[in-house]
This record gives structure tokens, sequence and C-alpha cells, in this order.
């Protein structure tokens, strides 16, 4: 894929090389000609000086044969007009902004704009990393049609077996985390004290987590 | 008429204090502190203080009841951001931004932001103007139709004194009809028979595509 990324910060650098590394044709377009640095010596992509949200330096850097534009500057709103122009102007197919703010998605989602809000995903990883316990959900497969969660066995459900909580379709434990180490649950498995569960369940009963279990909201 | 201006910077100060005392209800969102005290002390309009380009701010300034938003800060981005914001989430039917870097106010456009106003473009064809480089002015944009109204106005010793309309249409570009003749203070609705007269001054509506043969027909100013 021929692939536009807006801003070379440590984000869009990160972004630009590892794409690159997967062997798609990238170029990064960054204002500051001294962000070019954050890019490794290896880097195998190009780059372009100029305002991203300028038509005539979108052109050089060749979004007419873009497949996918990235805006990863950290404005929200430089981000949010350049993938506009992206997908409004020149149609590009694939068109993505990074966001800080929470709020904006919707005006991304309107325009047609996949949104990228870091600050979900910081937020989710935050929570999981303090192990504070409850449902979190991890990632969210297709159109959202089904999630991954992970929550902490509570002390109840010892002894209780995997088989005990699958539901066909509905949902199913996947995957265990049991001192330290990730094992694939298997039907025969008993739950212990401190497991964390990942488990696959279809959104609309994603509420319904401590009744399928059973047991109480608090208990987790 | 509630308004909301978002910017309280030189161009958001003197729009509030117009609009105040043209007796509007004013808002002003300023995300600097200094400014929005200013605003705030010198004009006695209710000022918020916070990121206007997030939706919180909009609806802590009532955006929710406004019936205009003039978005007119210093960056681009942040002008359409709030606009789109107001007219998606807000629903706020007049909606105008202020365009700093002219080359955007198309591409404002392209995004469905219609009231785009760009003040280096007006500026500059306020002195083009002044100066006369050019003999056409620009008097009114019909922008839904695509057209203009554009004024010329002959010289005592102009060269097409005494022809007709008719004959003068030949020499102008298709996108483009003499609608008026000004003539000492009168109107006349021209014919194809009637005759131009020195410093007579003509209406003409065109497209904007035919402004440069429109230039060449009637010349530059001769200064």
């Amino acid at each position: 894929m021929y692939i536009l990324i807006v801003g070379c910060g440590a984000f869009g650098s990160e972004m630009a090389d590892t794409l690159s590394q997967d062997g798609h044709d990238v170029v990064v377009i960054d204002r500051n000609e001294l962000s070019f640095r954050l890019l490794p010596a290896g880097f195998n992509g190009m780059t372009q000086r100029g305002n991203g949200i300028d038509e005539e330096i979108l052109r050089e850097a060749g979004i007419e044969r873009a497949d996918a534009l990235l805006a990863l500057t950290s404005s929200d709103s430089v981000n949010l007009m350049a993938a506009q122009i992206a997908k409004s102007v020149f149609g590009v197919e694939r068109v993505m902004a990074r966001l800080y703010d929470h709020s904006r998605i919707e005006i991304a989602q309107a325009k047609g704009i996949e949104a990228l809000c870091l600050t979900d995903i910081g937020v989710v990883q935050a929570r999981y990393a303090l192990r504070l316990g409850g449902v979190l959900r991890l990632l969210s497969l297709g159109a959202g049609e089904i999630e991954l969660i992970s929550l902490n066995a509570p002390k109840s459900l010892s002894g209780r077996r995997i088989e005990e909580f699958e539901l066909k379709g509905k949902f199913h434990i996947a995957a265990l985390l049991r001192q330290g180490r990730a094992i694939l649950a298997r039907a025969s498995d008993a739950l212990q004290e401190g497991d964390t569960l990942y488990c696959l369940v279809r959104v609309d009963l994603k509420d319904a987590i401590p009744e399928i279990f059973g047991i109480a909201q608090e208990e987790f | 008429m509630r308004s909301i201006v978002v910017g309280g910077g030189k161009v958001g100060y003197y729009l509030a204090r117009e609009l105040k005392r043209a007796g509007h209800e004013v808002i002003v969102i300023e995300r600097d502190e200094a400014h929005a005290r200013r605003v705030a002390e010198k004009l006695d309009i209710e000022v918020i203080l916070g990121d206007s380009a997030h939706p919180h701010t909009l609806a802590d300034a009532r955006a929710d009841e406004a019936d205009v938003l003039a978005a007119v800060t210093g960056l681009d981005e942040e002008n359409l951001l709030v606009c789109q914001i107001a007219k998606l989430k807000f629903g706020i039917k007049k909606v105008i931004a202020r365009v700093n870097n002219p080359e955007n106010e198309k591409i404002f456009k392209l995004l469905g932001l219609d009231e785009a106003v760009s003040s280096t473009s007006i500026i500059a064809s306020l002195i083009e103007r002044e100066i006369g480089f050019s003999r056409l002015k620009s008097l009114l944009r019909l922008e839904e139709v695509g057209m203009e109204m554009i004024e010329v106005e002959l010289e005592p010793d102009s060269s097409l004194a005494g022809k007709t309309i008719e004959t003068l249409s030949k020499h102008l570009p298709k996108a483009s009809i003499v609608a008026m003749v000004l003539r000492g203070g009168q109107a006349i609705l021209p014919r194809g028979d009637t005759k131009l007269e020195p410093s007579d001054t003509l209406l003409l509506l065109a497209k904007p595509e035919a402004k440069g043969k429109l230039e060449d027909a009637f010349g530059k100013k001769a200064r």
C-alpha cells in the first residue's frame, strides 16, 4: 500500500518505520525538518517537508495515489482537518486520525474517518496494568460485535471448571493468566484464586458477565 | 439573536463588540486567560475560558441555544473543527469560519463549510479596488449560483463610447452579461441597441471564471 503519514513525532516516526518495514510505500510529512531525525537511519520510506493540511504539500507527497492516510500529529484539529482533506477532497480510501480528546470521535466518524483515540487506549491499558479488578474491555473485534475482555477470577469461584461458564456462541473463556504465565483455557481446568481470565463475549452480553458467573457485581 | 464568538483575539474582540452594540447576546470563548479577561472587563461580555474545539466548552457557552457561531481564531484547523462540532452536535444553523490562510478558503468549502471568510482575500480585494489595477469591482458574490456582480466604470475618453451593447457583447465572454447601465444617477436596463456613453458605469453579472476575459475586454486602468 501507498501510505501517507502526517506528523513525524514519536508516534508518526515509529509508525512510518514499522509500515515501511512491513513492505509498504510510506511518505511521512512534517512541518519541521528536524522531526525527521526521529526516523531510524535505515528508514526506507520518503519524507516530505510541509504542512499536512496544505493541499499542495499533500499532492506533492502523492496523495492522489495514496491508499491510506494516517494523521498522527499532536493536534486533534490538525489531524481531523488533514484526514478530512484526504477523505473528501482526494477520496483516499482508508483515513485515520489520532485523537487525544474522546469527545471528538463522533465528529471523525461522521466524516468517515477512523478515530484512533490514544486516550481511550491508554485508559484501558493503564486500568489493565493496575489490575484493579472488574471487567476490562481490551479489544473490540470486527465492527464491535465481539469483545475481548479480561477479569480477575473472584475467590468464590475457586475450584469451578471453565466449562461451567461456557455459553455456546455467546461467551467463551479463551485463556488464563496464572502466576504470570498465560495458558489456553481447557474445558476441564479449574479456576484458582488470582487467575486472570480472558474471555470473548458477544457485545450484547457484556453487561451480563456477573450473571454468567452467577455472582454479584461487587465480587469482581 | 444569540451568538457565540470563538476566539477573543483582535478579530474576536472587535466582532464581539460590534455584535453587542447591534443588540445581540454575545458569548465569547477564549483559551488564553489574559485575552479572556480583557474581553470580559472591557466589553462586559460573558467569556468562557477553555478549549473551543471541545464539546463541553461549547455546551458551557450554551451552544444549543445559539443562532450563530463565528470561529475567528488564528488557527484554521481549530476554526474548522469548532464549526463542525457546532453544526453536528449543537445544530447551530449559521456557522462562519475565519480563514487565515487564503488557500484554505476552497478547502473549507469542499469540506462543507459554506461560510468561510478570509480576511487576507478581503483586504487584498479592497487594496486592489483602491489602487485600481483592475477596472472590475466585485460588488457581490452570489455563492449559491456561482455568479458575481461586477461594476465597471468607463473612462471619460473610453473607446467604447458610441458603441451599442450588442457590439460590446461580442467582445465579452459568454459567461457574462451587462445587466444595467448607470448614467448620471439613472439606471438604464440595456437593450441590444442601447448606446454607451463616456463615464457610464456598467453592472455585469458574470461567472467568476469569466473575470480574466472581462479584464481583457475593458483593459487595465491607466494611471
